[in-house]
């Protein structure tokens, strides 16, 4: 068996008579002695004779218009098929998507920045037709006179006064360590002389 | 640029006279090829279009680091690999009779048609890519470079899958073969 792979290489394209002078003599003088390449060569020969038949020229003319139908079937189906599983909002342009993306975060930013309603305190439907929110001395009026819920209004307006009035109070004796209590009691208007009198009494019945 | 690119790009922005320049530049080259692969002209044909299809519905997976056309090539092998096993598990010769029918009672006819199912069967006993090789070279002309592209391998492979497929045909074929040639190859 030959072993001049270099020649038996070059055998197809000898055939094909696509080998330049030099390289076709140097097959040809290998021929004329080795009998193994001989033999391949005429296989290559049946196997290159081997006729592929033609369809015709209406086949070849065809063909073209039949690829680019099936191509197109082919991308229409596959759009067809995402379309009928992908909702049609996410086919819309993308200035809508843009818009939306807007309307979300400005949405979103005026959720964490509005101001917060204060809490509104309940009030019971009162049993009078009107109930005094304010009192002045001018407006004085029996206790007896008014409705519970009125009362109750009257307590917490005073509990609320006298709080800030003990708040200013201690607020002084801390900033005023040095003052005498006598002092300190000058520095009182009256309405304070009264409300600290009320306050000591009401200390003192309790204990 | 590469003329197939080139027209590539052309189609990509819809020219269709560019789709029709590609179908039209590569189908004959590729019709032979699948046919030699399967031996049925009608089914060369069908894995001709279908091998065409295949390449322009998924031409985004065409990297461009080897031709167009090697891509095709190496699509319709594909397509044509799974068709051929079928044939050959079944047995069946489907070769194309069309030049026999021309005088089918001459005993030269008779004799060339029984040749050819002896080469047909020789050659579908290879080794699927010593046959694909020995096929690609010697009846597509195609070089070993192009050879060692459109199978995915080395030259130094597709070399070797040559030699060894052609080696295995002539012991298998050596009562035919007579060793003669003619004084002028070149005719």
């Amino acid at each position: 068996m030959c072993t001049n792979n270099d020649i038996q290489e070059l055998l197809p394209a000898y055939l094909e008579q696509a080998l330049d002078q030099n390289e076709r003599a140097r097959v040809e003088g290998h021929l004329s002695s080795c009998g193994d390449c001989r033999t391949e060569l005429e296989l290559l020969r049946l196997l290159a004779a081997e006729p592929v038949p033609d369809p015709g020229e209406a086949f070849w003319a065809a063909m073209p218009g039949k690829v680019f139908r099936q191509v197109r079937s082919e991308e229409q189906q596959k759009r067809s098929w995402w379309g009928s599983r992908v909702p049609l909002i996410l086919t819309l342009p993308r200035w809508t998507w843009a818009a939306v993306a807007v309307l979300i975060v400005a949405s979103a930013s005026w959720l964490l920045v509005r101001p917060v309603p204060a809490p509104i305190a309940r009030v019971a439907t009162p049993e009078r037709s009107a109930v005094r929110t304010t009192l002045t001395p001018a407006d004085a009026m029996e206790l007896a006179d008014l409705s519970d819920t009125e009362v109750d209004a009257v307590d917490l307006w005073a509990t609320g006064e006298l709080a800030l009035l003990q708040d200013d109070y201690l607020d002084i004796m801390q900033n005023n360590a040095d003052l005498s209590v006598e002092d300190r009691l000058t520095e009182l208007n009256t309405e304070e002389l009264e409300s600290l009198s009320r306050m000591l009494d009401s200390q003192n019945e309790e204990s | 640029m590469d003329d197939d690119l080139e027209l590539l790009d052309r189609v990509a922005s819809g020219d269709r006279e560019a789709f029709d320049e590609l179908v039209r530049k590569h189908q004959k080259p590729l019709f032979s090829m699948l046919y030699r692969m399967v031996s049925d002209a009608d089914d060369a044909a069908d894995l001709l279009q279908k091998t065409l299809v295949k390449a322009f519905t998924g031409i985004q997976a065409f990297e461009r680091r080897s031709s167009f056309r090697t891509w095709l090539y190496q699509i319709a092998i594909n397509l044509a690999k799974n068709l051929y096993r079928d044939r050959a598990r079944a047995g069946r010769v489907p070769l194309d009779d069309v030049i026999i029918r021309r005088d089918p009672k001459t005993l030269e006819s008779l004799i060339k048609k029984e040749a050819r199912e002896r080469l047909y069967k020789a050659l579908t006993s290879l080794p699927e890519k010593q046959r694909l090789t020995v096929m690609l070279r010697v009846q597509e002309q195609k070089t070993f470079n192009e050879i060692a592209g459109v199978m995915k391998c080395s030259v130094g492979t597709s070399k070797a899958n040559y030699h060894h497929g052609v080696q295995k045909l002539k012991a298998m074929l050596s009562d035919t073969l007579t060793g003669e040639i003619k004084s002028d190859v070149h005719e």
